[in-house]
């Protein structure tokens, strides 16, 4: 075991390999308010990447209800469990040793690597705390919401066919993919040595031909995000949309401009962004510019998943600002009430970069700001319900892909336009 | 089916099970059935979330009947389980109240 830092927790923790870093890192932010769990994204994903033989309950992405729920079932619930089980009581943070290299304070409890030794369903030594959901476990992705049932009807007969259940408990929805993380799980326990990391860009893959199926992938991961194709007899993952990534799409991307995946292009509910970070000592370089670095590092309004892990992932989320927050903290950390306060009323800066969420297909690197006449005062609900005056200006916030070239120019106002109903589909 | 699901609803055979003609959210907990509710009942307001979900979508610069109709999509499901909770009168008028305290602002996006 190796002692590598890791940014999200405060503190060095151990790792089976030396610390190592990519040159970009991919990353993702999801703003949890506006998903309307429209499953577009899981869609894009299957339709492009999981459509075979062997890949029926594979769901690279997917959007499942919490808090209960879950794809595979209760993933997160039973990890929880575990490291709570390893680590009686001590699970907590530190949040007073806040500091530049520990903007959420210090993890003072066990990540799945460090409690790894405290596995009793053991046989050997593990190198990361984690279990192997069961075939049910991965059969129903949003169990009791997207279960369709009925009865069966003859050929030629119609009517009531399919109905999908109604239940009432519920109140977000979490949109899932692989996080490409900074200390793989996944990777740490391949003992094939079948799992690699991008230099290029922090994408995290299987290797095909070098994976036996041992499924120690799958086991590890907290995120349970490798899956296991019983067709092949491989382990698959999310693979970033990498084609995309780097820009050989010759239809979308001509000269090569890096695309975001499929899953976020898609995105109805427009709560998506992604890009790559560029890194430097280990460490992401400061960029105030760049759309997810001043989301996750200047304003730390987008915090990560479960970051008690320890995989440092590169998913954050924009937490919803409904939800109570103990049920937040334990699934974000300590960053919870600053970004619930940040965003429930965005200063316009924030506001502006909020506007660039879904609004070109082309990686953007790079964001400008010019500004704009006051245009109101609006009401907002702060998570505790009461209210708050937000002052809105009609700024133009500007995006640039990885040649610096303007590609998107966005403005908080413009007139609205309604097409007749004999042009409704024409261009 | 595998050969747990079968052996995990007891009597009838796996087939019996999925198509009987009942509703699932009516059957009876069984153990160990691989379809079982895992439910719990968690503190968590619909009347917040719904003024919220209204919030951001009138500031991406939707009016109230471009809103309403991502409540009436069955097929968008957060804002279609609102809209049965809640009834549709009770999304309308929320609307309308939250509308008419942001105004819809509309956002230009020129690629
Ligand atoms: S989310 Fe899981 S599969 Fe993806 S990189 Fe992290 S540990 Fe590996
Ligand atoms: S990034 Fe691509 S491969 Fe990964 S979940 Fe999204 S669509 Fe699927
Ligand atoms: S496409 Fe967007 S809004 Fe729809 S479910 Fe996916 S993340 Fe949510």
């Amino acid at each position: 075991m190796s002692d590598v830092f890791n940014w999200q927790l405060g503190r060095e923790m151990s790792y089976p390999y030396d610390e190592s870093h990519p040159d970009w890192q991919f990353a993702f932010v999801f703003n949890i308010n506006r998903c309307i769990a429209c499953q577009t994204c899981t869609m894009a994903c299957k339709s492009t990447w999981t459509f075979s033989k062997g890949q029926e309950f594979m769901w690279w992405n997917n959007v499942e209800s919490k808090p209960y729920g879950g794809y595979p079932r209760n993933w997160d619930v039973k990890l929880l469990g575990m490291l709570e089980k390893a680590n009686p009581d001590e699970q907590i943070w530190d949040t007073f040793s806040k500091g530049p290299e520990k903007p959420f304070g210090v993890f003072e409890g066990k990540t799945i690597f460090e409690a790894a030794d405290k596995d009793p369903s053991a046989r050997a030594p593990k190198r990361a705390l984690g279990y192997l959901p069961t075939d049910e476990e991965w059969q129903n992705p949003n169990i009791h919401e997207e279960t369709a049932s009925g009865k069966t009807m003859k050929e030629g007969e119609w009517g009531r066919s399919a109905q999908l259940p109604e239940h009432d408990i519920w109140f977000f929805y979490l949109q899932r993919l692989c996080n490409h993380c900074s200390y793989p799980a996944c990777l740490a326990a391949c003992p094939r040595k079948a799992i690699y990391k991008r230099k290029e860009d922090g994408i995290v893959l299987i290797d095909q031909k070098r994976c036996r199926g041992y499924r120690k992938c799958v086991e590890a991961c907290p995120y349970k995000k490798p899956m296991y194709r019983p067709t092949t007899r491989v382990s698959e993952k999310c693979i970033g949309c990498y084609p995309r990534i780097e820009g050989k799409d010759p239809e979308l991307s001509p000269n090569r401009e890096p695309l975001e995946t499929r899953c976020m292009s898609s995105c109805v509910g427009k709560i998506r962004m992604q890009g790559l970070l560029p890194v430097k000592d280990g460490k992401w370089e400061a960029a105030p510019d760049h759309p997810l670095y001043y989301l996750i590092q200047e304003r730390k309004i987008a915090l990560p998943l479960y970051p008690q892990f320890g995989t440092q992932a590169n998913g954050y989320y924009i937490p919803p600002r409904w939800v109570p927050q103990p049920h937040l903290e334990q699934m974000f950390g300590p960053g919870v009430a600053n970004a619930l306060v940040q965003y429930s009323c965005p200063d316009r800066e924030l506001l502006s970069v909020l506007q660039l969420f879904r609004s070109t297909q082309q990686i953007i690197y790079k964001f400008k700001i010019e500004k704009g006449p006051k245009l109101a005062e609006i009401e907002r609900t702060l998570p505790s319900g009461q209210k708050k005056v937000q002052e809105i200006y009609n700024d133009t916030v500007i995006g640039y892909n990885k040649f610096g070239k303007e590609v998107v120019r966005a403005t908080t106002e413009q007139p609205s336009f309604e097409r007749t109903k004999e042009h409704l589909n024409s261009i | 089916m595998s050969e747990r699901a079968t052996e995990s609803v007891g009597q009838s055979t796996a087939e019996e099970q999925f198509f009987k003609d009942e509703h699932p959210a009516n059957r009876p907990a069984e153990t160990g059935d691989p379809m079982g509710m895992t439910a719990e009942s968690a503190p968590g307001d619909p009347e917040l979330m719904l003024t919220i979900l209204v919030e951001e979508y009138a500031s991406l610069g939707m009016n109230a009947d471009e809103i309403m109709r991502i409540f009436d999509d069955p097929f968008y499901g957060a804002t279609a389980n609102l809209k049965r909770l809640l009834g549709e009168d009770r999304i309308r008028t929320r609307i309308n109240e939250v509308v008419q305290n942001c105004g819809a602002l509309r956002v230009s996006v020129r690629s």
